[in-house]
């Protein structure tokens, strides 16, 4: 079943007086099957933000169409579109975006709170989910407390805890030191396992290489796209360095 | 230099959002202050009735204006400090030296004091007229001002005063510049901070301190204890607001952090926690807001009640237009004989002994009414205008120790407490004066309470050896305590002339040379009111007065021994109306300004609290809306959030003014006996004035918060 939809996506960010323009997605057309694993490459300016903040519904494209789970983005209305957000999407940031004022428990509980869930219930996954993040211990402190992959694995708590239907990570590991992130991808892995889709926007090779489907962007356009078949880790890892050899020196595509 | 320059007025512009208040606090200071201390020293004022009054009350006002000046200008100051300790980081990690740092801020410092004294000694001279003739509507007098005037004497010592303010201020952040550690405060933004821990301590002495201070103004019964008891009540109920704000509060949300029903709402999550967190910063700005409150509503509604309280308690404390009685004094002829020798013999010196001789064998005796009542006609006669309505009453004042049953004489006179003032009179004169129809059986007794007493009257009461039933109570009474007494006064009505006397010879064996003498006063109305009240405005040596005088003094002239020395006691409608709108208007008109004042400072603080909230509180904001909530969400959790925190200062203040209520209500009687009803209206309208301006505040200030965690539109 296709969770995700992106058809003919443009996006031109213009200044006040429409003056300049710079077109960040020239025409993006990708769909995403339920329990894929996705990681979008690309250089700095590639517009794979962008990409990530109209998903998201951050942010509307100029043209295009996003269809999350048969839903079209633009079809839902302005008032709806936070609760539509919270039941649909999850997120994961580079840098965390945790409250300072609530504890890592009351933090990931945070959406669930937000759609005022019964207690009962709200324990009961949190209980699940923190076991399988290996978190339980540091559940009553606080973000300044405890280390960075403790914080971004309370954020994936966090923006799994609600079971969307779609993970959108932004640079999930970079903030994190090699340790950690091998951690976090070994989270993400086992989570996608359990069935969940991810999208993770990365600059890490190594990140990328854990995927199902690596796409990489360049000037606003999917390059390529490469599907992981029966490759394990390290054959992954060789062919993204490769492609991206291929997107930095400018060849067409192979 | 000039880059110094340039740089400092650069910054200023750059920090508008907190230097402009911080400057305009300086120039609303200043202009007040200006006011206060030309007011206090302009003889024109002065000159007029009842603006004796203006010196010393100004002088108070300008003590507590100097007080807060001190407080709020640095604390304007801190703030700015605190928000722009990175950008000083930046500049000392840029290369520049500290002393390089020093001088751009005094530079600024200069900048903002000239700016701040220039525009407000321009406003306060500006004001000034206007506040004048405010005051002279105030005092019902005629302006006395000629034209705009400047006083130049009064200039420096307010300018003294805020170029000391600015000085320290520049040491103050001179120190800091130089304790600075650039990598620290780069950092320092970046750092979470610590939840504070919970003080029980601290809120249990909040708890106890508050208390003590409400029990105090609840119980205190008697004005003479009220006065240094209400000041002590003052700062406990001070302590224990901040004790409650910091530390009662958290624990009050940490409460509601543990009741997971309560804490896992949409509505309450963000809220408690958020409030938990910034309490630290927030308790003692929250708690300095509900103490400038209560001190705006404190001196709104007892300075109003005060003025607007004139006429009532004049129309009761003056059933006639004047009282007046007179005494003079007799000699023994042999003794002034001895003493008149003596100072023959001596060159006009006497001995100390024979003058003590002399001054305790005269005797004063009171004119008799009727003799008073003719002196009087004659004098209203000669400054045209006629007696219409005259009454005399006899009475005798007494202290005793009063318990509720018994009126006791006093063995320690020095001990103020449970002490009762008695005035005593018969029925006769009670109904003379009274123009009522009273008998009364030689055992029985009419009383009357005439200040709000701590006692409660039984139905029989003891006095001088005997037990007299209380036949009823009454309002009226032929004196009204107005002014008079610290004590609790009772008028007391006995059946006739004999009851009385024997009153009078107990208190006479008790008390012995300290007793009492039984006195008499006239109490007249005269016609053509506007002459009469020229008349008995003027100086005790002139008019009505002159005339009286010389009256009487032929009158003593014909008593045997008299003395030749006589005494006059003059009370008039005219005179106290004069004095009490000297008194409670000059009052009022500082009330007012020192309220105006503090409001500026409440103001003030919600501001910064605001903008230095809402820089710290977008990014939370901003995670929120990633996390999932909508804009509009965000917007309700900050509003409740917002007002919680705003609106708990004004309702603690509203029930410290309840509690106040009391104790205000018992000084007040210091100065006269204020109409309950009165002063709760007052109190009522204060706290609407200082509610609307609170929430204009609170509107413009959330307004602006908003705008810095860019939610608006």
């Amino acid at each position: 079943m296709t969770i995700l939809e992106v058809k003919n996506l443009q996006k031109i960010y213009s200044s006040r007086l429409g003056a300049n323009q710079v077109q960040a997605l020239k025409n993006v057309t990708f769909s995403v099957e339920e329990g894929e694993y996705i990681a979008v490459m690309g250089e700095s300016g590639s517009g794979k933000t962008t990409l990530l903040n109209l998903i998201a519904a951050l942010d509307t494209p100029t043209s295009g169409q996003i269809m999350i789970d048969g839903k079209e983005l633009a079809s839902i209305k302005e008032r709806e579109v936070a609760r539509f957000r919270r039941a649909n999407l999850g997120f994961v940031f580079q840098e965390f975006n945790l409250l300072d004022t609530l504890t890592a428990k009351d933090n990931i509980l945070l959406p669930l709170v937000l759609s005022d869930t019964p207690i009962a219930t709200m324990e009961e996954k949190l209980d699940v989910i923190v076991k399988k993040l290996g978190i339980s211990d540091i559940m009553h402190k606080y973000p300044y407390e405890i280390s960075g992959g403790q914080k971004q694995r309370c954020a994936v708590a966090r923006a799994i805890i609600t079971e969307p239907k779609l993970i959108l990570a932004d640079e999930p590991t970079g903030a994190l030191d090699s340790k950690s992130s091998d951690d976090l991808l070994r989270a993400f892995r086992d989570i996608n396992a359990g069935g969940q889709t991810i999208i993770m926007v990365t600059h890490s090779t190594a990140a990328a290489s854990r995927a199902g489907r690596v796409l990489f962007i360049k000037d606003g356009e999917v390059f390529n796209q490469l599907y992981r078949g029966n490759n394990n880790n390290e054959q992954m890892y060789q062919r993204i360095s490769d492609t991206l050899t291929l997107l930095a020196t400018g060849a067409a595509v192979g | 230099m000039k880059m110094y320059i340039r740089l400092a007025f650069s910054n200023i512009i750059k920090n508008r959002r907190l230097y402009v208040p911080h400057i305009c606090t300086g120039a609303g200071l200043t202009a007040v202050f200006y006011i206060m201390i030309t007011l206090a020293h302009d003889n024109r004022l002065q000159s007029v009735k009842g603006g004796n009054y203006l010196p010393t009350v100004m002088s108070m006002g300008v003590i507590v204006l100097g007080l807060v000046s001190v407080i709020l200008m640095l604390y304007t100051n801190s703030f700015l400090m605190k928000q722009r300790q990175s950008e000083f980081g930046l500049y000392n990690v840029l290369g520049m030296e500290k002393r390089h740092i020093g001088r751009i801020l005094l530079c600024e410092t200069l900048f903002a004091a000239v700016a701040a004294l220039t525009a407000g000694l321009l406003f306060g001279i500006a004001l000034y007229k206007l506040c004048a003739l405010i005051i002279c509507k105030m005092l019902k007098v005629e302006s006395v001002l000629g034209l705009f005037k400047v006083s130049l004497r009064d200039l420096g010592p307010v300018v003294l005063v805020f170029v000391c303010i600015y000085s320290a201020i520049f040491i103050f952040n001179r120190i800091r510049i130089a304790a600075m550690k650039p990598m620290k405060l780069l950092a320092s933004a970046h750092e979470g901070e610590r939840e504070p821990r919970t003080k029980w301590l601290i809120a249990i002495l909040g708890v106890a301190t508050l208390g003590a201070g409400y029990y105090i103004s609840l119980t205190t019964k008697s004005p003479l204890k009220a006065l240094w008891l209400f000041f002590l009540a003052v700062i406990l109920v001070i302590i224990g607001t901040y004790f409650l704000f910091i530390a009662g509060s958290i624990v009050v949300l940490k409460i509601l952090r543990r009741n997971k029903k309560i804490y896992y709402k949409s509505r309450n999550m963000i809220g408690i926690s958020g409030m938990l967190y910034r309490m630290k910063q927030n308790a003692a700005g929250l708690a300095s807001i509900a103490i400038l409150a209560t001190c705006v509503l404190v001196m709104m509604s007892s300075t109003v009640t005060l003025y607007a309280g004139i006429e009532d308690s004049l129309e009761k404390e003056f059933p006639h237009h004047v009282n007046v009685s007179a005494t003079y004094y007799t000699v023994d002829p042999e003794i002034k004989k001895e003493y008149e020798e003596e100072l023959e013999k001596n060159d006009g010196y006497t001995s100390n002994e024979a003058y003590m001789r002399y001054y305790e064998a005269q005797k004063s005796v009171a004119v008799p009414d009727d003799v008073v009542i003719e002196i009087l006609k004659k004098a209203a006669k000669d400054n045209g205008f006629e007696l219409a309505h005259v009454a005399s009453r006899s009475y005798l004042m007494v202290a005793y120790h009063f318990d509720g049953q018994s009126f006791v004489t006093r063995d320690n006179i020095d001990i103020y407490d449970g002490i009762a003032e008695c005035f005593f009179t018969t029925a006769e004169s009670y109904n003379d004066v009274n123009e009522a129809n009273v008998e009364l059986a030689k055992d029985e007794i009419l009383v009357a309470e005439l200040s709000g007493n701590s006692q409660k009257i039984g139905e029989t009461i003891n006095l001088a050896g005997k037990t007299f039933r209380v036949k009823g109570k009454t309002k009226d009474f032929i004196v009204s305590m107005n002014g008079y007494s610290l004590a609790d006064c009772y008028g007391i009505v006995v059946a006739d002339e004999e009851v009385l006397n024997i009153i009078y010879q107990a208190q006479l064996e008790d008390y012995k040379q300290y007793a009492s003498e039984i006195s008499s006063t006239v109490m007249a109305d005269f016609t053509n009111e506007e002459l009469a009240e020229q008349a008995f405005l003027q100086k005790r040596s002139a008019g009505i007065y002159g005339s009286f005088g010389t009256y009487l003094q032929e009158y003593i002239e014909k008593q045997e021994n008299a003395d030749g020395a006589y005494g006059t006691s003059w009370r008039s409608v005219w005179e106290m109306r004069s004095e009490m709108y000297g008194m409670f208007g000059t009052l009022m008109f500082l009330g007012i300004l020192l309220s105006i004042v503090f409001m500026m400072a409440t103001a003030l603080i919600i501001y910064y609290k605001q903008v230095s909230e809402g820089y710290d509180d977008r990014g939370r904001f901003h995670i929120m809306q990633k996390v999932g909530m909508g804009s509009d969400e965000v917007k309700k959790t900050i509003r409740s959030q917002v007002l919680t925190v705003f609106f708990m200062p004004v309702l603690v203040a509203a029930l410290h003014m309840a509690m106040a209520f009391p104790i205000i209500v018992r000084l007040m009687r210091v100065l006269f006996v204020p109409s309950i009803t009165l002063f709760v209206i007052c109190t009522l309208a204060a706290f609407a004035i200082f509610c609307g301006v609170y929430v204009v505040i609170y509107i413009l200030t959330a307004k602006m918060y908003y705008h810095i965690v860019r939610l608006e539109g």
